[in-house]
């Protein structure tokens, strides 16, 4: 119970991020899941349950939760959120019928109190799908701009093309980072 | 003495590196996934084999020998945990799935699901990959390895009655059970209804269901588990109890249930598996969930009122405490701390320069602005209060898990607390800071206070401040309380407790480098900096300087405020300060280079660690302050000393002691500084007259009294020190100084007299000593008048005239040598003798020769130095054994360290001076290399080790002019061959040793020491010794030639050697013992067999054996019969004399030797003799072998001579016997 060992294991927990992938349903979050560990994105069904994948960035381990996002397993998203320090919210930008029911469960996620603190990425899926919204048109439609208790960023990409992914997945590991832990 | 202490020490020091052993990855991951598929393939194969199954075991252990190194770092196995889990969990799931359990549970229809018949059994193989998984758990964290396992709904219900089925005795099945229920806990977290994955639920039934209900069943009845299997149940009740669709049905039940054991059940293991299990929903479960159910829970807290039995459980008491904090934190609201982003960065790197990285989104999209949410006036519950009281008072427990978990939950609880509440908390940590304590002459005095407690209070001080809790303005008060912590000693008898205070007070420092601005800790910085680097470089326990070390780098890194803190970093860090010898004398004064720090490193030397309980911390003080002496003199003068003399005769021994070696250590720095220039005496009279008085002050007692060995060692490294520094002193105050000194020189302690005699080389080196001096202390004509009644005593003299400088009183050195060579003699009245004593004698002999140096022929004439010589051969003959084993090797090794100095310093004054006849003659130097050898293939590793180092020396030393060898001897080549120069040779490795010398033997000029050598290591007691030395003799004699040619070695030649070797060591069993030892070998390997007789008599062998066995030392006449029987083999007439003495030992007087020798007599005959079936042999065996030994002498006599004829010989005519 030494300094050394608590600080052996505070130096561990501090190399370790946990995430948590939500959004509608058909957003594609396991896509990107499954891009950035690298693996083949021809067959995804939708997700009945939850992934967990386990991955390096910048030095750290990121454990990522990608819970499905289909209207009847949404009120189990809550079973996940203990611990997590950013939520990744992922948006089917080309879906313009569903962006009020987008903002709707984004605002009610917010209010949870187990993620009061935790950063939030948001990646406007589907670049790449004609008659999909620019990132500055999502900003307005979700209300961004009226989110004051978390640090935030919006990102354009294509899960598909793999585009612009880890430009987000560096904000939010760097974002994490860079504040100082003390929440366990 | 004193540099073998000191090395012992950084060994001591050092242990503690090299027990954690770290890695920077999975090294054997190769090898692991090459033996795991065996286990795994290892399912499909249905031929079962007990061999198989002993060799799987095998692997399964080789496995997790393979991970179980990486407890320490079980990150590393990371990159590969999911080729290790995975393919073990797909064959679980095959292997499950095979069972069908449920099918089985449901035809059964049993409600009793636990019974215990019909249950599955596993087979070993899937045990072991259970095992195998269980390992992986253990080493890294369920919660990282569960991650891989499969949870789909599919698996929910063959994996739940899959472990229904299980027998839950079977204690060879627990790994299997525990890692079946954390699977459980992941497949529950499924996003859906479970209700309806139950394929037993109903529609029509309530809310609740079948599985669920079972499953409870089956947790609860885990909790009560004895095993692993307890913690496995907390962990699946917790994630099933704290999902929404459940918790709104059972949770309420459950606490119900938990509350109610709590109270009544008296069984430790359901106790601490309920208590694990609502700590665990209590941390998983959402805040408004478990908020109705803590009014049902809230009486687990009073356990201990209830159930006093657990009263001293530390894990019931931890758990209480820790359920305390998760009841606290259910009340209150989780809150953000918006400083977490503005202080600094996690990445040292980055504040240490490279900020180059930017994110690459771009910056219009990212909203880094947080606004503090504005307390809404949320009314704080009541039972808060309560909970901090139990939290703080867990501060105060006796264990520190308790007083940890305390502090944790204290920190967690203050940051969901409004500012004036966790205010509050800060001031009841005070309040137990100042517990106990009481003004003693306006400072605070510490003695009473409970280390516990100042550990807990540290511990959560630590914690508040890590979470930016302790707010600035209170900051001027925690120092304070910090900075006593950081130094925080208690004695306790003989020794002091405090070291886990200091850790944790590092751990305070290490936080406010995280919550702070570098502008609020400005004002304390000079404080902590210097507090934090005299623990760092000072402390006694190696993990307290490493922490503060840690602390100190922290600071560095994210405040940067502190003076020149990456200097210090870089001086003292985590290895730089693990050893304690170099942290005190090495890395202070590197620190001590900077004004801020170095006063206050001196002041703490000169106030605490000069009278710290431990001597070698009070030794290691004063050797600093020596060094630190260098970089700044004044205050020395000023200051420090003023401050330390009156300390010399404090009432406090360790004080005392401290005091006199500091003040000692001092002024000798003090004199080198100054060197040649002297005037520094006249402008410090007074303080260097009070310095001289210091040992003249010291009352008497002190050098009588119970204990004084302290303080007399203190006074006399004291004097040393001053000595060296040739202080000014009166011949009343030197006349007292010699008498302290003699005092520690007549005192039996070796150390001590080693103290002595540096001191007193010191003083007659620079203030010389008179010859009716010499003659006053009892230095000369002791032994010869008063040997017995000194005796132990002697032998610091004897260390005494070694450091005479004899150039300045030539005239004493016959007489000194004399008596020390009188003294190098074994006594012949043997309670004089004393190996000590006889080892002083050569050390000296040894330091008067290094003294006397280029001049030595100048004061010492041929004849002294022939005498000692000669002494220092018979010297090296000293084979004396007392109950501590062969204490002549002592002699023998500083006979040949003396050799080794003498020697090369001769040769070189001999050829300095060729007109003159050498004095080390060519005679002498072969009888020293003989000797040399000699003991270079002794038994004793250490004289090995010592012959051969000098003999190297020797060997290769060249003469002044460079050219030559300075010893011309006789065998250069084939010793050189032996003895390569650039060869490194392990000569406590018999192995290597013995083949390598053997070859000596060749040389005749020094045969016959080697073969004595080589005799008595065959014949030692150490088994490697005998194997290599006996094997390696054995075979260079069965090589040896056995015609003569000119110039070769025969093996009539080698047997003639041992002759000699029996001649000159007649009687001496050890030297003899192993000869006879080796004889036998050499007779059983039918070695000598194989001499021309006409080249060696035997019979001259014979006799010697005969001699020998004139004995009642039972292991040499086992040898000598042993031998006895060997010569039978040899010829006619030597069988039969062997035959008569063989016959004679069957009715020694031992019962023993007559037993042994019957069976050698047996074993010998029944193999050498060729006609086995005839009457005589039969008659023979069966009287050697019917026959009690044991019966008396007069009866088995009767019996013996029956086998005169039967052997063939004559019937002895007896003398008339004594024996009765």
């Amino acid at each position: 119970m030494g300094l050394l060992s608590i600080l052996r294991n505070i130096r561990q927990k501090e190399k370790e991020i946990r995430l948590l992938v939500l959004g509608l349903d058909n957003a594609g979050k396991t896509t990107i899941l499954k891009r950035l560990n690298g693996e083949d994105i021809n067959t995804i069904s939708p997700t009945l349950g939850f992934n967990i994948k386990t991955l390096e960035h910048n030095g750290f381990t990121l454990h990522v939760y990608d819970v499905g996002g289909q209207k009847s397993i949404r009120s189990y998203w809550r079973n996940y959120f203990e611990q997590t320090d950013g939520v990744i919210w992922v948006i089917d930008s080309a879906d313009r019928m569903r962006m009020e029911d987008c903002k709707r469960e984004l605002k009610a996620l917010l209010q949870e109190e187990r993620l009061a603190g935790a950063s939030l990425l948001l990646f406007a899926n589907k670049q790449d799908l004609p008659g999909a919204l620019a990132d500055k048109h999502i900003r307005e439609k979700l209300e961004l701009d009226s989110i004051v208790t978390h640090h935030w960023a919006i990102q354009a990409c294509s899960a598909v093309t793999g585009e612009n992914l880890l430009r987000g997945m560096d904000w939010v590991v760097e974002d994490i980072a860079s504040r100082i832990y003390s929440i366990e | 003495m004193q540099m073998e202490y000191e090395i012992l020490e950084k060994n001591e020091d050092f242990e503690d590196d090299t027990c954690v052993k770290s890695s920077s990855h999975f090294e054997q991951a190769s090898e692991f996934f090459s033996y795991l598929p065996i286990l795994l393939n290892s399912i499909d194969d249905n031929t079962d084999n007990g061999e198989k199954d002993v060799e799987q075991e095998r692997i399964l252990r080789k496995l997790i020998s393979l991970i179980d190194p990486y407890q320490e770092q079980p990150y590393l196995l990371d990159p590969h945990l999911e080729n290790m889990v995975k393919p073990i969990v797909d064959l679980f799931r095959i292997y499950i799935k095979s069972f069908n359990a449920q099918d089985l549970f449901f035809s059964r229809n049993s409600k009793d699901n636990l019974a215990k018949d019909n249950k599955i059994q596993m087979s070993n193989k899937i045990k072991r990959l259970f095992t195998l998984m269980y390992y992986l758990m253990k080493i890294r964290g369920y919660k990282t390895i569960v991650k891989f396992f499969s949870h789909e709904v599919s698996d929910l219900e063959p994996t739940y009655y899959f472990l229904v089925a299980l027998d839950s005795q079977d204690y060879t099945g627990w790994e299997a059970r525990y890692v079946l229920l954390i699977w459980l806990s992941l497949i529950c977290m499924i996003p859906f209804d479970l209700k309806t994955v139950d394929s037993l639920a109903d529609d029509t039934e309530g809310k609740k269901f079948p599985l669920m209900d079972h499953m409870i069943q089956l947790s609860k009845y885990y909790l009560k588990a004895t095993g692993k299997e307890r913690d496995g149940a907390a962990v699946l009740l917790s994630r099933l109890l704290t999902r929404r669709d459940i918790a709104e049905v059972y949770l309420a039940d459950y606490i119900q249930w938990a509350q109610g054991e709590v109270k009544d059940n008296k069984d430790v293991f359901t106790i601490t598996g309920i208590l694990t299990s609502l700590c665990a929903i209590y941390k998983l479960g959402q805040r408004q969930t478990l908020l109705p159910t803590l009014e049902i829970a809230w009486p687990c807290l009073s356990l201990l009122e209830d159930n006093k039995i657990f009263a001293n459980n530390t894990l019931v008491r931890k758990m209480l405490v820790k359920l305390a904090q998760r009841f606290g934190l259910c009340y209150l609201k989780p809150k953000v701390a918006a400083w977490r982003y503005k202080r600094g960065n996690r990445s040292l790197k980055d504040n240490l320069g490279d900020n180059s990285k930017t994110t690459s989104i771009d910056p219009l999209n990212i909203n880094q602005s947080l606004r503090e949410v504005v307390d809404d006036d949320d009314e704080i519950p009541h039972q808060i209060e309560e909970i901090i009281e139990i939290l703080l008072n867990g501060l105060r427990n006796k264990d520190t898990v308790v007083r940890w978990s305390a502090a944790k939950g204290l920190g967690r609880i203050a940051q969901r607390l409004p500012q004036e509440l966790a205010d509050d908390i800060i001031g009841s940590l005070f309040e137990l800071f100042s517990e106990n304590t009481y003004k003693h002459n306006d400072v605070l005095e510490l003695s009473a206070v409970s280390d516990h407690t100042w550990h807990g209070v540290c511990l959560a001080v630590a914690e508040l401040a890590r979470r930016g809790l302790l707010l600035p303005e209170r900051l001027s008060e925690v120092i304070p309380w910090v900075s006593k912590a950081l130094k925080f000693d208690l004695k306790r008898g003989t020794h002091s407790i405090g070291a886990h205070v200091r850790d944790a007070a590092c751990y305070v420092c290490w936080s406010f480098a995280r919550a702070y601005e570098p502008k609020v800790l400005a004002p304390h910085v000079a404080e902590l900096a210097n507090s934090l680097v005299v623990v760092s470089v000072f402390d006694r326990e190696v993990n307290v300087r490493r922490a503060s070390s840690a602390a100190f780098q922290e600071n560095v890194g994210r405040l940067g405020v502190f003076p020149h803190g990456i200097d210090i970093i870089t001086t003292a860090d985590y290895f730089t300060v693990g050893n304690r010898v170099n942290a005190f004398l090495e890395i202070s004064v590197k620190i001590a280079i900077f004004e801020e720090y170095k006063h206050h490193m001196i002041d703490h030397l000169r106030t605490i660690t000069i009278s710290n309980w431990d001597k070698r911390m009070r030794e290691l003080g004063a050797k600093a302050l020596h060094n630190l002496t260098r970089l700044d003199l004044d205050y020395m003068i000023n200051i420090v000393l003023p401050y330390l003399i009156p300390l010399a005769t404090s009432p406090d021994m360790d004080t005392r002691h401290g005091a006199l070696l500091a003040i000692g250590e001092i002024c000798l720095s003090w004199s080198l500084i100054k060197g040649n220039d002297k005037s520094w005496i006249e402008e410090h009279e007074p303080l260097i007259t009070r310095i001289s008085d210091i040992i003249e002050s010291l009352p008497d007692t002190l050098f009588t009294d119970f204990g004084s060995e302290v303080t007399v060692k203190a006074a006399v490294s004291h004097i040393a020190c001053l000595a060296k520094a040739n202080w000014p002193v009166t011949s009343e105050i030197m006349g007292n100084w010699k008498w302290v000194v003699r005092d520690l020189l007549t005192r039996k302690d070796e150390i001590g007299q080693e103290m002595a005699i540096d001191a007193l080389d010191a003083i007659i080196f620079h203030y010389g000593i008179e010859k009716k001096e010499i003659l006053k202390y009892p230095f000369i004509l002791f032994h010869i008048a008063s040997l017995l009644y000194l005796s132990k005593k002697i032998l610091g003299f004897v260390l005494a005239l070694g450091v005479i400088r004899y150039d300045k009183i030539p005239e004493c050195l016959e007489l000194c040598v004399d008596s020390l060579i009188l003294s190098s003699k074994l006594q012949e009245t043997k309670m004089w003798n004393d190996p000590e004593t006889r080892r002083n004698a050569f050390t000296s002999f040894t330091v008067i020769s290094k003294n006397l140096g280029e001049s030595f022929k100048t004061f010492c004439s041929k004849s002294i130095f022939d005498k000692m010589i000669e002494a220092a051969f018979i010297g090296l003959e000293d084979y004396s054994v007392d109950l501590r084993g062969d204490i002549g090797s002592w002699i023998r090794k500083a006979s040949m360290m003396y050799l080794g100095v003498i020697c090369p310093l001769m040769a070189r004054l001999d050829q300095k001076d060729p007109k003159c006849k050498p004095w080390l003659s060519d005679e002498l130097i072969k009888k020293v290399f003989g000797e040399l050898l000699k003991q270079s293939v002794e038994r004793i590793d250490k004289i090995r080790t010592c012959a051969g180092n000098i003999l190297t020396e020797l060997l290769y030393a060249k003469s002044d002019d460079g050219g030559n060898w300075l010893f011309d001897i006789t065998g250069r080549e084939v010793l050189q061959s032996i003895l390569p120069k650039d060869e490194e040779i392990h000569w406590i490795s018999p192995l290597e040793l013995y083949p390598r010398m053997i070859k000596l033997l060749a040389l005749p000029e020094y045969r016959l020491e080697a073969l004595t050598g080589f005799v008595i290591a065959a014949g030692g007691l150490t088994e490697s010794l005998i194997r290599h030395s006996s094997s390696t003799l054995l075979e260079y004699a069965s090589e040896l030639p056995n015609t003569s040619t000119p110039g070769t070695f025969t093996l009539s030649e080698f047997a003639n050697t041992l002759l000699e070797i029996f001649r000159k060591y007649e009687r001496q069993d050890r030297v003899v013992i192993p000869l006879l030892e080796v004889l036998d070998l050499l007779l059983e390997t039918e070695t000598l067999q194989k001499i021309d007789p006409n080249s060696f008599s035997f019979e001259d062998l014979f006799e010697c054996v005969k001699k020998e066995a004139r004995t009642r030392e039972i292991r040499k006449l086992d040898c000598c019969t042993r031998v006895f029987c060997g010569m039978t083999t040899l010829n006619e007439k030597l069988r039969n004399r062997s035959l008569y003495q063989l016959l004679s030992l069957l009715v020694h007087s031992f019962p023993k030797v007559r037993r042994l020798t019957a069976d050698q007599l047996y074993l010998t005959l029944t193999a050498s003799i060729e006609d086995e079936e005839s009457e005589e042999m039969l008659q023979i065996e069966d009287i050697l072998t019917n026959t009690d030994w044991n019966n008396p002498v007069p009866q088995l006599k009767e019996i013996r001579n029956q086998l005169y004829p039967l052997l063939g010989l004559n019937l002895p005519v007896f003398r008339s016997s004594t024996t009765s």
